[in-house]
């Protein structure tokens, strides 16, 4: 009944499984210890009771779909500002491997240069904002990215909106 | 004692009940039944979600031991931001329990509000 009983729960918490082993695992050593204290005489009948003063799987899954709905939300917030700073990063590389071969920087491209620089002010520094905007187009930003766009010719320029 | 009426208090109750050391959840369970004088009657299962949710709060801190029988258990720990929770709870617990026995027995309170 107790395997029964772990099989029912496994089923509910099968919404996170790296919490359901940690669940299953603990519940199995509550019904194991639970039933060593119980008098032995009718096992089955032992086991039944140990389940039933448990709970019902469902409602105890229920009440760990909030904890792991916490974790994974927790999680994402690390994995967006991991991956803010990492976008960040790869706009100011940009800006250095411009000025290390000397190529003109894009205008549009030119408030990530200062970006993060404690010499100039806030205000400067929000002015990224319409830049960020102005690359809104996927294709755009992933050339930005890894080429020099005034290499490009003027059929390439005006299909990826440059002027 | 009612269920629900429990419920509200869950987690007030499991920290007390880790506040005399480290114990793993049926062990939990039972120091909560020796000291409530068996008036607390709570599906047991409804323990562990408490146990996680205050993990995850950082009132408590836990770690996989082995017992004698071999099993492996998770025993949980107090904190001390868990200590400094349950201190602070048992304060506002005992001002509102004093507020509605006042209350039920038809007393003026001469403290502050609960």
């Amino acid at each position: 009944m107790i395997d029964a009983y772990l099989k029912e729960l496994s089923e509910a918490l099968r919404f996170d499984s790296a919490l359901s082993a940690i669940v299953l695992q603990e519940v199995r050593d509550h019904l194991e210890e639970a039933l060593a204290q119980e008098q032995l005489n009718d096992r089955q009948e032992a086991e039944r009771r140990v389940v039933e003063r448990f709970g019902d799987p469902w409602a105890l899954a229920a009440q760990f779909a909030s904890i792991s709905l916490t974790r994974v939300m927790r999680r994402l917030g690390i994995v967006i500002v991991i991956a803010t700073i990492a976008v960040m990063v790869m706009m100011k590389a940009r800006v250095f491997w411009y000025a290390f071969f000397q190529w003109t920087l894009n205008e549009s491209a030119r408030p990530f240069a200062h970006f993060g620089s404690p010499r100039r002010s806030q205000s400067h520094h929000y002015s990224i904002l319409p830049a960020i905007e102005r690359r809104r187009s996927y294709k755009r930003a992933i050339v930005d990215a890894f080429s020099a766009p005034l290499s490009f010719s003027n059929w390439q320029r005006s299909r990826l909106g440059y002027r | 004692m009612e269920g629900e009426m429990l419920k509200g208090h869950l987690d007030m109750i499991v920290l007390a009940a880790l506040s005399s050391g480290p114990a793993h959840g049926y062990a939990i369970i039972e120091e909560i039944r020796q000291r409530s004088g068996k008036a607390f009657n709570l599906p047991e299962g409804t323990v562990y979600p408490a146990l996680h949710r205050l993990q995850q709060a950082g009132l408590l801190s836990s770690r996989w031991v082995t017992a004698e029988s071999g099993r492996r258990r998770r025993v949980y720990t107090l904190t001390a931001s868990g200590k400094r929770a349950l201190a602070d709870r048992r304060a506002v617990w005992q001002q509102f329990s004093a507020a509605i026995r006042g209350l039920l027995d038809g007393k003026r309170s001469s403290g502050q509000p609960a």
